[in-house]
């Protein structure tokens, strides 16, 4: 199953072997590719919630860079055993042997150290302990707590994820409110059909590592069951904002059209539920491709009806 | 946004997500059934109480965000109902 996938895309398949210098593996660690989408999570709230100077934009872009890549090494620290066994993971630096256990460790370490003083000391504190507890909830409740026990594992794990709003917000703010709270539950219920559109691509991977997820433990019916009515309370979801008065006609406007979208890929999905997999395999790649998209076209509305 | 519109708007949003969430409780426990039956080929031991908990605890956040939402629209409605003095009897 992975492999069609991995033919059409290109961008999963195992690489070749090749070396790699040191500054590419320390890059690898921090899954620079999942950060660019949270760091549109996190900027955009910036300039929804007011007027940033660019200085403090760099530095949380760095500081959110450093926490992120941080967690994503240290996930690859306590992953190293699964990582092995799993194609797309194989070629990672720990289980490729090019770089031990404890150097990835400490690396990551280092990184969430330096990312706590850049956003305390440069920003203000609420937003290094926020950027913290993205970290934290990464490491201890998802990967540590729920990854390997529940097939819901993305769903409360996926708060994780939602944190960069938060972060955003009380850099400019300094406060987490009502209005920051929606924006993470925007994340928060966008996280399981998102990860669930791969997770139906990648089961004979998960299966092999023994992580449940939600394909693999429930079956393909009810994980697109729930990606459906997910994808509903998303579209949903994101049309509160313009109700409490927090964004107005570009915001809303734009949430309804990415949200019919977003809703007609899913259905596509929905629609071969109880067929096979070659059936229901290319719409859910790309409800994954397109529900990258609509996340940061949803957020880059924000700050553009911020500014009109 | 006018007040009824945002109103409208607001109601049609609470109406989708408790349907949805709804749909979502009821998903997981066909999930959960599901994965009862295929428990004998899962390293993972079913515990049902926590994936009930799991499944719970968004939903009541939900709740909540919708609770302080109507509250943000409706500030003088709260605070009316606490501040209002009783009736004079005499």
């Amino acid at each position: 199953m992975t492999g069609p996938v991995t033919e059409r895309t290109g961008d999963l398949r195992p690489e070749t072997g090749a070396r790699r210098s040191l500054a590419e593996d320390l890059l690898a660690l921090t899954k620079p590719r999942i950060i660019s989408l949270l760091l549109v999570t996190t900027v955009m709230p910036m300039y929804a919630a007011g007027s940033p100077d660019l200085l403090t934009v760099l530095i949380v872009m760095v500081g959110g860079y450093l926490m992120a890549g941080g967690a994503n090494a240290i996930n690859m620290y306590f992953d190293r055993d699964i990582d092995d066994v799993m194609a797309r993971t194989r070629t990672r630096p720990i289980p490729s042997g090019r770089m031990t256990p404890i150097a990835v460790l400490s690396f990551g370490v280092a990184s969430a150290t330096a990312a706590t003083f850049l956003l305390g000391r440069f920003v203000n504190p609420l937003t290094a302990v926020l950027a913290l507890g993205g970290f934290y909830s990464y490491i201890f409740i998802y990967t540590r707590w729920l990854k390997r026990s529940t097939p819901q594992n993305i769903v409360l794990g996926g708060a994780a994820g939602a944190f960069p709003p938060l972060v955003g917000w009380a850099a400019v703010t300094g406060v987490v409110d009502l209005r920051a709270i929606v924006l993470f539950l925007i994340v928060f219920y966008w996280t399981p059909p998102h990860f669930w559109a791969l997770a139906l691509n990648k089961q004979v991977d998960y299966g092999r590592a023994g992580v449940p997820m939600a394909p693999n433990a429930w079956g393909e019916r009810a994980t697109i069951d729930q990606m459906l009515w997910y994808s509903v309370l998303l579209v949903a979801l994101s049309l509160l904002p313009g109700a409490i008065g927090m964004f107005g006609i570009v915001y809303l406007g734009s949430a309804l059209v990415l949200g019919a979208w977003f809703l007609v890929d899913v259905a596509r999905v929905w629609r071969h539920r109880a067929g096979t997999q070659a059936d229901w395999s290319a719409p859910a790649w790309k409800l994954y491709k397109f529900s990258l998209i609509y996340l940061a076209l949803l957020f880059a509305a924000m700050a553009v009806d911020r500014h009109m | 946004m006018a007040t009824q519109l945002a109103d409208y708007l607001f109601y049609i949003v609470a109406l989708a997500i408790l349907v949805s969430q709804a749909f979502i409780l009821r998903a997981t426990a066909q999930g959960m059934k599901h994965g009862g039956a295929r428990a004998a080929a899962r390293p993972v031991p079913r515990r049902a109480a926590l994936e009930w908990l799991y499944a719970i605890v968004p939903a009541i956040a939900l709740v909540a965000l919708l609770w302080f939402s109507w509250k943000t629209m409706h500030p003088d409605m709260i605070e009316l109902r606490g501040v209002v003095p009783p009736a004079r009897t005499s």
